[in-house]
């Protein structure tokens, strides 16, 4: 977390132990490439100050076409009514919903990179926190389309909200659909501000550089948006607090936003969705889904803008790791769910799960079970983890397991309750199709913007976690367990500028 | 004209009273003193110049200057000012009419050669739900579903507007009128529908007493009239049967739908009552069907027997034969040992039992029925003498009609309500004889088959803006009263077309009416009260046709002369269609969209079959599936056949039916139509074409063209019109066809659904409909305590305060032991509650709107093979069949409300589970959180582009839905509010039936109560202490306000062992751990 003046150039010579004995870069696996201080900021900072490289505006141009494509499906849909998607009755969910819960899950691992791991002193998370996050706030703004657009009078969704009103009408507090409102709105509040304190040094640096450079007005917006970050011990002393406390508020929001999103079916009574076992399963299933993403943007963006020193395999393969936890706990839940309904001895939850494993739907339930619980058991062998193309392949069939997770529980839950006479199939449209293309559209324009502007890694923690950070040699070793090398023997602590409160705590236990 | 009960001179005089006169030339009625009399002034009294030669302007050509000065003088003033244009309240209101309060007028619905009687609901003057007139002997309240349907006829945007001539375009009713009186004298034919209107048949006779070279035809569309013919072979003349089924203690139906059929009302109410049983020492009837396709009536049976219609006869014979009855030959031994034929035969010894003959039957089999029913039926059939001449077989009549057309042996044919173009035997060519027919007439709603090629057309008037008359079923005298006018200034009603061909003049149909009424002596005392009284009325109290004594037994029919069916020949029978009938409501959008009572289809003609039949024929069957076809994504796809006999073919999509007997293929009429519309269909331009998803049924022109386009059934009758065909070829024409149906899946799943026993079960267990699931507390069926019970009272809640609604509690129950699923109530909700009609595309899609939904579901007798594909034929079983009316439950623990995030479905005082459309935003939470799934959302704006003519049947006490909102049904509570601020207002409480949901009002066997459950004497309040009632998911404790009543079978014990358990109700295993 430790960084140092962001102005601070040079190499520093090889650090020693305080035996005098050498520190062998090897030793420090969290970065690579024996980076200096300037070495990172170069690297991360070059991104946004280089001229825009064509491969950028080639993406640029595709996003832009699947935004355009979003906006012109929800026109039509606003314009013409919801039956332009596949819903009907019995299935008033589909596809919009199916994605809600998708992108929302998907906006978990950034957040929970960021505070959790941050919390939890998990340093290698400096490399990947600053990208995920940014993924989390768009997968949020893509989450959020859904819920907005799915209903049936888009005009009066404001109907939702608790606003003071002449009809002395509040939102009806016992539906989970105006908890969901409350959790998503919160934790996309909460998040965007996490991303943005944790931005404030970099693009403090950002702008020292622009000005170095002679770019004015480049300098005045970075001059602008840096908040007059000036790297004072007092900005950030004060920075380490705010960012420690959004941390602990944004922690408890991860569990919490998708506990409530899975209150929308818990707290029904439609079989397969009255499940107490909801709320963790879909936590785990979102951090599943989160990671994947964030494995998928990274393994690209590393290659793209020569990162591979910075996010490194082994980074990497921690991720890999949580895939694999996370999507043995999901898969634990399936089978946890067929147990319970066989249990309860409930005829109508008993047909629901035979019915989902074997009815009409089954193709996509096998699909989920492929995707999320088969294919992440590979992460058991090392070698597999460590192999991109692996990984690669599997953060994109976790996504495309979790899409059909929740297609599973919304589609096939809905199609075949009680009563058979009611009984129907769901099929997507066009526009359903189109909607959810779209949304990618909404998710890689940001990105990309992102990318090109926002430092993409965040150089100060970064920096942080180098050996060049922890010159008196109380390093903490890339896996977060601070030790000390043989024969070290503790010393007085050093009060250095860049001493971060996590350090200090850790040096007080 | 009105007349007045006024002292005319004249009549005075005719009485030998005083005479008046004012002198002598007016006491002796001198010639031209009449003339004098009628000018008010003396001759040249007016005339100035004439009187005294003055040569100056006379008074009266003084005025006409003056006047026109003015008149010239208003036209130049006016155009210095714009026109005012003042917009005011009645100066005298209109007696009755309170904007807002709907009135009710009695009238009737001709359909079928007789009349139901109905009160028509009216809005200032535009009529909007039509309802069963409760003091009419054959309604009592009730309707069929085609009076429910019927009103959308007249809102029918594509009824012919204007009259037309083939050749020579517009012409109105006065060249009518010059037409007709070129008429006398010529040879004239008039194929007319069936009628029972006593000015209708007084102007027949006048037409052919006045024209010696004109003749009368009676065409049925949807076929020959089988029963008339057959009681005529046995009575001797012609007789009509009137069904007293809730004196009979077994009921044998050969072939007869009789629950959805002809008089489908009062039989449905004679039969529910025969099977009424509100305690276990009740007794209730025993119904047998053999029948040869799957209709409500079947699904009634306690025993249906599927058997090929050309197979019945010999079935009745045996029947017969064990009754000794007729000379039972050959014929009755074919089946006697069947084990149906003995059971019904030790039936009909120990009791009343009543035999009824489908249309489908020879008259040889109705004329055996007869005799059946005189020997067994102890006085439970009557013979009705309706006074009509003996009934001629029609395709006989048709076919020398035909012939004649031809060669010119007519000069003119008039064509009352009939579309022989569409419906006549294709053999008989009519069309083109039509077309060689030098002038025909066509009197019908619809530019149809026939008007485009007859020479004139005349836009035919509702029976809802016309006066006419007719007799109902039992000959009850009742009066068709316009509630409004016709809506096209062109619409005639047939009595002032008969009448004007009659007598070359113009009567208007309220004074042939009277002269009916008049002439033939129907009403006693003052002529104008009596009239009155009549109107208000509807109809004329004790004015059935006279029973025949001794019923019409007689001669037994020439059952000799039937040919036993040929081994695997396939059979085709033609049936009117539950919903189109003949094809007369073909148009109509909410029948299209009305699922079949046993299919479910809606929008398509159907070709129904066994599964073994399809199989036989190489029909594309997916393993699993029972009925329909392959189902693919929830819609039924499945293969085009094409139905070949005598060189017609027919191409339909094949429907495979549970229960349906092998090598025979059910196929309905009314389909295949073509219409041509004056409507103006404006185009839509780029724009809207591009972006606007078209959500309007009315909009690519008249309903009815394109559903089923070659599927006219009517082309497979031969030449004489028989509906059974007893040999046909079928060939698949295409596959992946898509056949739109409201409900995917017809078994219950195990699931304590419809919740049935037998009798003797019932007896030995009163409770076995709550045993059918883990009781969900220890309140006894006895009490049906509300959550908010004497403790915990709306108005002792604060929200609620001093409420007004929170007096009453509704609540409703549902007899499934009546309810045959004949579709009424349907279309009674649809009517009431302004429901959409979404078509084709969208009911495949799982969007219906219907509020009230009939489940169906097929219960059978061996669990290992739910649906009996196999075995089922001559000898065979079927499945059970089995309704339930299924619409908003109206929980007090409502899972909707709960999951609402804006709270706009909510809960009121007196217990209903209200929407309020404006506060939804649509997130269809609440649907997918209803068990019952029966809440509708408006994923389109289905009312956008209504045609006008249509928007007019709305019912303006109901919202129209925008788009984008949940709506459900809400109990009628326009009905309930409506009752509540006259009690309110007039300061009394409500009486138990003061409100009758839409549904319960339309019930033809009373299946549904609705009333104020807190009030413990109401009829729901003692129904709901029935030992049969319980609530459908009740173990989800969302205390349903609406409860059922279990059905009950009465098997013959010889037919079927009597079983401990009940075979369908399976208990939800709250315990038992094996089931898995």
């Amino acid at each position: 977390m430790a960084t140092t003046a962001t102005t601070h150039a040079g190499r520093h010579d090889s650090p020693t132990h305080a035996s005098g004995e050498h520190v062998l870069l090897a030793d420090e696996e969290l970065i690579k490439g024996n980076l200096s201080f300037h070495d990172i900021t170069e690297l991360v900072s070059y991104h946004s100050e280089k001229k825009t490289p064509l491969g950028w505006y080639l993406a640029f141009s595709a996003a832009l076409l699947g935004l355009m494509t979003l906006g012109l499906a929800l026109a039509y849909q606003v314009w013409n009514g919801v039956g332009v998607w596949g819903n009907n009755i019995p299935v008033g969910w589909g596809w919009p919903i199916v994605n809600f819960v998708w992108w929302v899950g998907i906006g978990h691992a950034g957040t929970l990179i960021s505070a959790i791991l941050f919390l939890f002193r998990q340093r290698w998370r400096t490399s990947i926190n600053r990208a995920a996050e940014a993924m989390t706030l768009f997968a949020v703004a893509c989450a959020l389309i859904f819920p907005t657009f799915h209903v049936g009078r888009v005009w009066v969704i404001y109907y939702t909200l608790p606003i003071p009103n002449q009809m002395l009408m509040w939102p009806q507090f016992k539906s989970p659909l105006l908890w969901d409102v409350f959790a998503v709105s919160i934790y996309g509040t909460v998040s965007l501000l996490f991303w943005y304190v944790g931005l404030l040094p970099d693009l403090g640096t950002l702008r020292d550089r622009a000005v170095a450079q002679g770019r004015t007005l480049r300098a005045k917006i970075m001059g602008f948006f840096s908040l007059g970050w000036t790297g004072s011990n007092r900005h950030w002393r004060h920075y380490e607090k705010a960012y420690l406390i959004l941390a602990g508020l944004a922690t408890p929001l991860v569990l919490s936003v998708h506990s409530v999103v899975s209150f929308d079916f818990a707290v029904s009574i439609v079989p397969g969705w009255h499940t107490t076992i909801f709320p963790p399963y879909f936590v785990a299933g979102a951090i599943f889904s989160g990671f994947a993403m964030v494995q998928t943007l990274m393994i690209v963006a590393r290659k793209v803008y020569n990162l591979e020193n910075i996010i490194t395999l082994d980074h990497l393969e921690k991720m890999n790791v949580i895939i694999l936890v996370t999507g043995t706990i999901v898969g634990f839940a399936y089978i946890t769910e067929f147990f319970i309904a066989w249990y309860s001895g409930v005829t109508y939850e008993q047909f629901a799960f035979q019915n989902r494993a074997f009815g009409p739907y089954a193709w996509a339930y096998w699909i989920m079970m492929s995707c999320n619980l088969i294919f992440p058991q590979l992460f058991w062998l090392k070698k597999m983890r460590r192999s991109i193309a692996v990984m690669f392949v599997i953060s994109i069939t976790t996504n495309i397991g979790m899409w059909f997770e929740r297609f599973v529980i919304v589609t096939s839950s809905l199609h075949r309750d009680y009563l058979p006479s009611s009984w129907d199939y769901f099929s997507p449209t066009l526009f359903d199709v189109l909607t959810y293309i779209g949304s990618f559209g909404l998710f890689f324009t940001l990105f990309l913007l992102f990318l090109r502007f926002v430092p993409m890694v965040a150089i100060a923690e970064v920096k942080g976690v180098t050996p060049q950070a922890d010159p008196h040699f109380y390093h903490t070793h890339g896996d977060g367990h601070g030790h000390r090398a043989a024969g070290d023997t503790p010393v007085a602590v050093p009060q250095v500028a860049y001493r971060t409160a996590a350090s200090e705590q850790d040096n007080e236990v | 004209m009105i007349e007045l009960d006024i002292l005319s001179p004249s009549d005075v005089a005719a009485d030998g009273q005083p005479t008046f006169w004012r002198s002598r030339s007016d006491l002796r009625n001198a010639a031209g003193h009449q003339a004098i009399l009628k000018n008010e002034f003396h001759p040249g009294a007016t005339d100035r110049s004439e009187l005294d030669g003055d040569p100056g302007p006379s008074r009266r050509s003084f005025m006409k200057i003056m006047g026109a000065s003015m008149a010239l003088a208003g036209v130049g003033l006016s155009g210095c000012r714009r026109p005012v244009e003042n917009v005011l309240p009645y100066a005298r209101k209109p007696e009755e009419i309170v904007p807002g309060i709907p009135n009710f007028y009695a009238t009737a619905m001709p359909m079928g050669g007789y009349v139901q009687g109905l009160l028509v609901e009216s809005h200032e003057g535009r009529p909007t739900k039509i309802e069963g007139n409760p003091e009419h002997p054959i309604n009592r309240g009730a309707t069929d579903v085609f009076a429910q349907a019927s009103i959308l006829n007249l809102y029918d945007p594509d009824r012919s507007r204007r009259m037309r001539r083939r050749e020579g375009g517009e012409v109105n009713w006065n060249d009518f009128i010059t037409l007709a009186r070129t008429l006398r004298g010529r040879r004239l034919v008039v194929l007319a529908e069936p009628t029972s209107s006593p000015t209708v048949l007084r102007l027949r006779d006048q037409l052919l007493a006045a024209n010696p070279n004109a003749r009368w035809i009676t065409y049925r569309g949807a076929g020959e009239d089988t029963v008339s013919l057959g009681v005529q072979e046995a009575a001797g003349r012609p007789l009509r049967p009137l069904y007293r089924f809730s004196q009979a203690q077994t009921i044998v139906s050969f072939d007869a739908d009789f629950l959805s059929g002809e008089n489908a009302v009062m039989n449905a109410r004679e039969y529910a009552e025969s099977r009424r049983v509100l305690e276990p020492t009740d007794t209730m009837s025993r119904l047998y069907v053999i029948e040869s396709a799957y209709t409500p009536t079947g699904g009634m049976a306690d025993h249906r027997v599927p058997m090929k219609a050309g197979s019945i006869p010999f079935f009745a014979a045996a029947v017969a034969a064990g009754l000794g009855v007729g000379e039972a030959g050959a014929a009755g031994q074919l089946m006697a040992a069947h084990p149906v034929v003995q059971a019904i035969v030790e039936d009909a010894q120990a009791g009343t039992t009543v035999f009824v003959a489908g249309p489908t039957q020879p008259p040889a089999v109705q004329a055996l029925c007869a005799r059946l029913n005189a020997q067994v039926g102890g006085g439970a059939v009557q013979y009705l003498d309706t006074g009509a001449e003996a009934a001629v077989p029609q395709g006989l009549a048709l076919q020398q009609l035909a012939r004649e057309l031809g060669t010119g042996a007519v000069d003119a044919l008039v064509m009352i309500g009939v579309n022989p173009v569409y419906d006549a035997p294709p053999a008989l060519r009519f069309a083109e004889a039509l077309e060689r027919t030098p002038l025909s007439i066509h009197l019908g709603p619809h530019l149809d088959e026939t008007a485009r090629l007859a020479t004139w057309h005349i836009p035919r008037a509702h029976y809802l803006e016309q006066w006419g008359d007719g007799r109902a079923y039992d000959g009850t005298y009742s009066v068709i009263q316009p509630v409004i006018a016709p809506l096209y200034e062109d619409a005639h009603s047939e009595i002032e077309l008969l009448s004007t061909l009659a007598t070359g003049e113009v009567t208007a149909g309220y004074d042939l009416v009277r002269e009916t009424i008049r002439e033939q002596g129907l009403l006693s005392g003052s002529f104008e009260d009596a009239w009155r009284t009549l109107l208000h009325n509807g109809f004329l109290p004790n004015t059935q046709y006279a029973t025949v004594a001794g019923g019409a037994g007689g001669a037994t029919g020439s059952l000799a002369r039937l040919l036993v069916p040929v081994e695997g020949a396939l059979e085709v029978v033609v049936r009117p269609d539950p919903k189109m009938h003949d094809g007369f409501f073909s148009n109509n959008a909410w029948m299209q969209e009305l699922p079949d009572p046993v299919t479910k289809v809606t929008w398509d003609a159907v070709a129904q079959m066994s599964a073994a039949t399809a199989a036989r024929l190489d029909i594309d069957t997916v393993e699993g599936s029972f009925e329909g076809g392959p189902v693919e994504a929830g819609n039924v796809y499945t293969s085009v056949v094409a139905i070949s006999v005598g060189g017609q073919t027919v191409e339909l999509p094949v429907w495979i039916q549970p229960g349906h007997p092998d090598d025979s293929v059910t196929v309905t009429m009314g389909f295949g139509r073509e219409l041509e519309t004056e409507r103006l269909i404006e185009d839509r331009g780029l724009l809207a074409r591009l972006f606007d998803k078209d959500a309007d049924v009315y909009r690519p022109g008249p309903v009815a063209n394109g559903i089923g386009a070659k599927g006219n059934a009517a082309l497979l009758r031969g030449a004489d019109g028989s509906a059974v065909i007893p040999a046909a070829e079928i060939a698949v024409v295409s596959d992946g066809y898509l056949v739109a149906t409201t409900q995917d899946h017809g078994s219950m799943e195990g699931r304590p659904i419809v919740r049935m026993a037998t009798l003797d079960e019932y007896r030995a267990d009163e409770d076995f409909a709550r045993d059918a699931v883990e009781p969900i507390d220890d309140v006894p069926w006895q009490a049906y305590p509300p959550i908010w019970g004497e403790e915990n009272t709306p108005p002792a809640d604060p929200r609620f305060g001093e409420a007004m609604y929170s007096d009453q509690q509704w609540g409703m129950t549902i007899d499934l032991n009546a309810c045959s699923g004949c579709n009424a109530c349907v279309v009674a909700c649809q009517s009431e509650n302004n429901i959409m009609v979404v078509g084709k595309d969208q009911v495949s899609r799982g969007r219906e709107m219907h509020w009230l939904r009939m489940d169906r579901y097929y219960v059978s007798e061996r669990t290992d093979d739910p649906f009996e594909t196999e075995g089922v034929g001559e000898f065979g079983h079927s499945p059970m069949m089995v309704m339930q009316p299924m619409m908003c439950q109206h929980c007090e623990y409502a899972p909707c409300e709960s999951v609402c995030p804006v709270a706009a479905t909510s809960h009121s005082p007196d217990g209903l589970n209200e929407m309020t459309y404006n506060r939804c935003i649509g997130t269809r939470y609440c649907s997918n959180n209803c068990p019952y799934k029966v809440r509708r959302f408006n994923f389109y704006n289905w009312t956008k582009t209504l045609p006008l003519t249509t928007q007019m049947a709305m019912n303006p006490d109901v919202t129209v839905r925008f788009r984008g909102v949940m709506e459900k049904c809400t109990f009628c509570v326009q009905r309930i509010r409506g009752a509540q601020h006259v009690a309110h207002i007039e300061n009394r409480g409500m009486s138990d039936g003061e409100v009758q949901t839409a549904c319960q009002q339309t019930c033809p066997t009373n299946a549904i109560v609705f009333g104020d459950i807190s009030d413990p004497d109401s009829r729901v309040s003692q129904l709901k202490r029935n030992s049969r009632r319980y609530e459908l998911l009740e173990e989800l404790l969302t205390k349903p306000r609406l409860s059922y009543l279990a059905r009950l079978r009465n098997p013959n014990p010889r037919l079927e062992a009597p079983r401990r358990k009940p075979e369908t109700v399976q208990p939800v295993p709250t315990h038992d751990l094996d089931e898995a």
